[in-house]
């Protein structure tokens, strides 16, 4: 097997308090290979966005990286990246498209204008350099390049997002982190975007984090799965293994809570 | 009044918005009726007009064209004491847990007002027992709840605070616009279930709003799917999610997320066709062909059935 695009291991983060430590990941340890789809689901304050914010440094106080822990970019520890090394990191390493990220475009400048920041500011590009690599990468993701003049209201929540996945793959990211990159949208465009990023990493050759609360989505997108329960991970297999035979009780307990589109429903008592 | 009269129904609705040289549909020609002790589930993408199906039956929104029956009774535009009596009959549950409470006020206080606004004859007493009954309904400790404020509950605690105030009133109808959407799998269908409860409890007519056709097929008997305003298919459940006939609504259940179902590359060609029954479901469609015993679409031009 290939070095892993990411390895996390024994992460440890804690949001501190004024009384007690709040212990959001417990000793939390996976890899992610090149080129590899995978998926982390878990409900609503397990740590599941709070490790994606760790991996590329975003988390913020009161969350604090316990010492011992490590998370590995192509073999370099990312908590020991200093100012400097860390502003080259991001983006050019990992990128990241945000949980409301079709919300995340500045709403006064162009598109354009937005590509051109990150272009300018981190390969020095001109701007017609620029423009040239901008509409390139609207093609990407099926969005014609007199959208550049546009403004982001002026263009649908799909769209949107699908700008922001192309701004974050400017600089040829190992690792695309992506928070909930859907939840906002509806279950055709969601399709359409989720099967584009899919035909892009095959192309492009990146790995995906991807982050979701819906599990069965995550199931048709993902290569491998972790099961996240209260900060720690309790189960990792791929996707397939996962759905079909779960092992630990709790991801046995996620799957009886689905309700079916077709054939037997679930027992009504599974989840009350 | 026969077994089969729908306690409430909407005929040929249609809502408009826009100038009138140039009309936005919200609702078009929107018929169905709402039974005792059913559930119809109404499912469609965002925009498609199901908050204003939702708004009219809580004659929020007046129809353009069209009319509601109550009972069998046709509404027209009515005073405020009118609708404040109809709400007594017809409740509705949000989307939002945490934006449909009042921050600033206790539970008590959440489930005592409409018993004070629509039911004037109880006294104090009667009042708090009745709130008590209500949250033990809905499954909540009262003497845990009562004196809580919404911030101290958990979404699906909330969400159950919402369904015991529309029951406060004893109602015949129930909107539950996407009352789930918001809430963790492992929540959602202790909520579902709840409702399902109260509707065999009550006989209560419900209409489940969402865009989750899973959690639809777990909730109700029967299914609308709309799209641009106007109802392109509906029947019965399983008829429909097993045997779509309206292109629309294919590509609607072929986007839902599936487990069973590994995810494929969109075919070359597949956005352009997308767009074009997207295009054409938008048309007004006046036709209406059975297609199925409980089992209805609005064709559009040149399709083939089967």
């Amino acid at each position: 097997m290939s070095a892993p695009v990411l390895s996390i291991r024994n992460l440890n983060i804690d949001y501190i308090g004024a009384e007690a430590n709040f212990r959001a990941v417990k000793d939390v340890s996976f890899d992610i290979a090149p080129g590899e789809f995978f998926g982390l689901a878990g409900e609503s304050g397990c740590g599941k966005s709070t490790i994606a914010f760790a991996v590329s440094r975003l988390h913020r106080p009161p969350a604090l990286i316990r010492t011992g822990s490590e998370i590995l970019v192509d073999g370099r520890d990312v908590l020991e990246l200093d100012k400097d090394a860390l502003r080259r990191f991001r983006w050019r390493e990992v990128a990241m498209v945000f949980q409301s990220a079709m919300n995340s475009l500045n709403p006064v400048l162009t598109i354009e204008a937005q590509f051109y920041d990150v272009l300018h500011t981190h390969k020095g590009m001109s701007r017609e350099a620029a423009r040239e690599r901008a509409a390139e990468l609207l093609k990407l993701v099926d969005i014609p390049p007199d959208r550049l003049a546009a403004y982001p209201h002026q263009c649908s929540g799909g769209m949107r997002q699908r700008i922001v996945i192309a701004i974050c793959l400017a600089l040829n990211p190992k690792l695309l982190i992506m928070d909930e990159p859907t939840t906002a949208l509806d279950v055709v465009v969601q399709r359409e975007i989720l099967q584009r990023i899919d035909v892009l990493r095959k192309r492009l050759g990146f790995a995906v984090l991807f982050i979701t609360h819906d599990l069965g989505l995550m199931v048709q997108v993902s290569d491998r799965i972790g099961i996240m329960l209260e900060g720690e991970l309790v189960e990792v297999n791929d996707a397939q293994t996962i759905y079909r035979s779960p092992q630990h009780d709790y991801t046995k307990r996620l799957w009886a809570s689905m309700p079916k589109l077709h054939g037997d429903q679930i027992r009504p008592e599974a989840g009350a | 009044m026969s077994e089969n009269q729908p306690i409430l129904a909407l005929d040929n609705v249609s809502k408009i918005f826009g100038r009138a040289n140039q009309p936005i549909y919200a609702a078009r020609s929107v018929s169905f009726g709402l039974h005792a002790g059913r559930t119809l589930a109404l499912v469609g993408e965002s925009g498609s007009g199901k908050t204003t199906a939702a708004r009219l039956i809580m004659r929020e929104y007046h129809p353009d064209e069209g009319r509601l029956l109550f009972r069998g009774e046709p509404l027209g535009k009515a005073s405020a004491k009118a609708i404040k009596a109809y709400r007594a009959s017809v409740q509705m549950v949000f989307q939002d847990p945490f934006s449909s409470l009042n921050p600033a006020h206790t539970i008590r206080y959440h489930l005592e007002r409409p018993l004070r606004l629509h039911q004037r004859q109880l006294g104090r007493a009667e009042r708090r027992a009745a709130a008590e009954a209500l949250l033990e309904r809905v499954k909540l400790d009262p003497k845990l709840i009562m004196g809580k404020f919404p911030h101290e509950l958990s979404g699906g605690q909330r969400q159950r605070i919402s369904i015991a105030r529309a029951l406060a009133v004893n109602p015949q109808v129930i909107v539950a616009d996407e009352p789930t959407s918001m809430l963790d799998v492992s929540v959602r269908l202790g909520i579902l279930n709840l409702l399902n409860d109260m509707k065999k409890q009550d006989n209560l007519a419900l209409l489940y709003i969402t865009h989750d056709i899973a959690t639809a097929r777990f909730v109700a008997e029967d299914i609308m799917v709309m799209y641009a305003g106007q109802i392109v298919e509906w029947g019965a459940m399983d008829s429909v999610l097993d045997n779509p006939q309206h292109p629309y609504t294919r590509l609607l259940l072929a986007a839902v997320p599936d487990p069973d179902r590994r995810f494929d590359a969109a075919q070359p060609g597949e956005l352009e066709q997308i767009e074009t029954i997207r295009r054409q479901a938008a048309l007004p469609q006046k036709d209406i062909q059975q297609v199925g015993e409980n089992h209805f679409i609005r064709p559009i031009p040149d399709m083939v059935i089967g």
